[in-house]
This record gives structure tokens, C-alpha cells and sequence, in this order.
């Protein structure tokens, strides 16, 4: 597989996982273009291609979080994170506020654990196998399938305490 | 009964949303992107275009250093022998003498 075909087949549904975990459109962007050009640069390393699609994933919410948390002393903690992306939903540009149920919906996300709204995110809008969610987070399909029932949960209360 | 009414209308509100994200993009985004990747693939990295100057530099400061020390070795060639005898006619009487005697004490010079 040669680049354009890489960026071609994979930056839009990569670009909306990034965004869905940072918010911002701008942050996206760039962590977007780090990891198609990190992926390239190290896809000789990859022994198997069917693995690309969650060895990609991996590379972008990687790259989410260390966004996320870098220039600070110490990562950010649940609620630190949910505050500052909160704030963020809040403020940022390319967002349809006229949407209000769906950003209600983001804002639920937005206070689940990092764990939570990887699964519910790959889960849900990327429609992967608890498998294939296990190969990007590194955690076992049985764990991931009580994450999702948790961030499930989590979301329908929010929705109902802020309706 | 309420906990089902509640349960469905939180199923309608969560059903309403589906998978719609109120996140928007720049228009033709997606091109742009893909145009500024092949753009940037196709540059070399700034380490790499670094190395041809790195490299540069250390051979020319490798030269200086042997031209430094190759200068004053090229200057210190034996001194022909009439420019012994100019020399030999600066030293004084007692300077004279004194390698004389240095000579004739050399043990491994042998005089006939």
C-alpha cells in the first residue's frame, strides 16, 4: 500500500475518532497528520497488515492523550480531563451549537473515563469488534465489553440529569 | 411503569442523536489534508537536511587542523650545510668549545 492509498482510505474515519476524543478541530488536524506520517514512517515494523486498522487507531488515540496532557506536570486526572474538555466543547470552533441534542450527547462523553470513551467511541461510531477495540487499547474483550456497559450507563444518566 | 417511561424516553433522546455529532469541518478539508501530507512526505526531514552541513563543516574543520599542523613540519627541513657554517659562525668562542667537548664525550661517535 503506497501513501495517497493510506491517507486516502483511512484520514477521514481516523480524523473524526481524533476529533470525537479532542474536540477541537484544530488539535485534530494536527495529531491527524502525526499519525498517518508516524504510521508511515514505521509501517515496515508492522508484521501484519490486516493489524494496520487498529495499529492506526492505537498511533491517534495515543496521540490524543498525550496532546492531551502534555506541557503538564502530571496527566490529568478523570475529572481534570472531563473539565477541560467540557471547557473546550464550550469554546471551539466548527461546532454546530444549533445541534443541541448532539451536543448534549458529546458533552456525556466528554465525562466518561479515558478508557470509557475510547470503547464507547470505537464501539459505537466506528462500529469495531470488542477484538479489535482489545488490539488498539491493549486490554482484554471481556474488560472492554464492562467498559462499555459502564460508559452506556454513564451517558443515559447524564442525559436524563441535564435533560 | 415510571421507571419504563423513563427508561423509553431516555432511549428516545439517546435514539434522536444516533450517531449525528455536531462537530463541522472546513470546506474541502479532507483534500487539503491529503495535499499537505503527500507535501510533507515528500520533504525530507529537517535532521536530514541538517547532515550535509553537519558533515560539510567537520571536513573542513578536519582540513584546517591538517593544514595547522602540517604548516610548521614543511618549515623545519635540514639547514644546507652553508647556512651551518653561518651559524656556527654566531656562536662564540666558548659555545664552540663547549660542543667540542660534548662531541668528543660522545660515546658513540668513534674519531680516528
Amino acid at each position: 500500500m503506497d501513501f495517497n492509498a493510506l491517507v486516502k482510505q483511512y484520514q477521514e474515519p481516523l480524523y473524526w475518532h481524533i476529533r470525537r476524543l479532542v474536540v477541537n478541530h484544530e488539535d485534530a488536524r494536527d495529531i491527524l497528520q502525526d499519525t498517518l506520517l508516524q504510521a508511515w514512517r514505521s509501517v515496515a515494523s508492522l508484521r501484519d497488515e490486516r493489524a494496520l486498522k487498529a495499529w492506526l487507531y492505537k498511533i491517534a488515540t495515543n496521540g490524543c492523550y498525550l496532546h492531551l496532557n502534555r506541557n503538564r506536570e502530571r496527566p490529568l486526572s478523570t475529572e481534570e480531563l472531563s473539565e477541560v474538555l467540557l471547557g473546550r466543547l464550550e469554546s471551539a470552533s466548527y461546532v454546530d451549537y444549533e445541534d443541541g441534542a448532539g451536543v448534549k450527547f458529546q458533552q456525556a462523553l466528554l465525562t466518561l473515563s479515558e478508557q470509557q470513551r475510547t470503547v464507547f467511541t470505537l464501539r459505537y461510531y466506528d462500529e469495531m469488534s470488542y477484538d479489535e477495540i482489545a488490539e488498539v487499547v491493549g486490554s482484554s474483550a471481556a474488560s472492554l465489553r464492562v467498559s462499555y456497559h459502564q460508559a452506556c450507563n454513564r451517558i443515559r444518566t447524564y442525559l436524563e440529569t441535564n435533560s | 411503569m415510571k421507571e419504563e417511561r423513563d427508561m423509553s424516553e431516555q432511549t428516545m433522546r439517546w435514539n434522536e442523536v444516533g450517531k449525528r455529532m455536531p462537530y463541522r469541518l472546513p470546506e474541502d478539508f479532507f483534500a487539503q489534508n491529503e495535499a499537505e501530507l503527500m507535501r510533507r512526505v515528500e520533504q525530507p526531514r529537517g535532521g536530514l537536511m541538517r547532515l550535509p552541513i553537519w558533515l560539510g563543516g567537520a571536513v573542513a574543520a578536519a582540513v584546517l587542523v591538517g593544514v595547522m599542523l602540517w604548516l610548521p613540519m614543511r618549515e623545519t627541513k635540514p639547514m644546507a650545510t652553508e647556512q651551518l657554517y653561518a651559524y656556527n659562525e654566531t656562536m662564540s668562542n666558548e659555545e664552540l668549545a663547549g660542543w667540542v667537548e660534548f662531541y668528543e664525550a660522545d660515546l658513540f661517535v668513534s674519531y680516528e
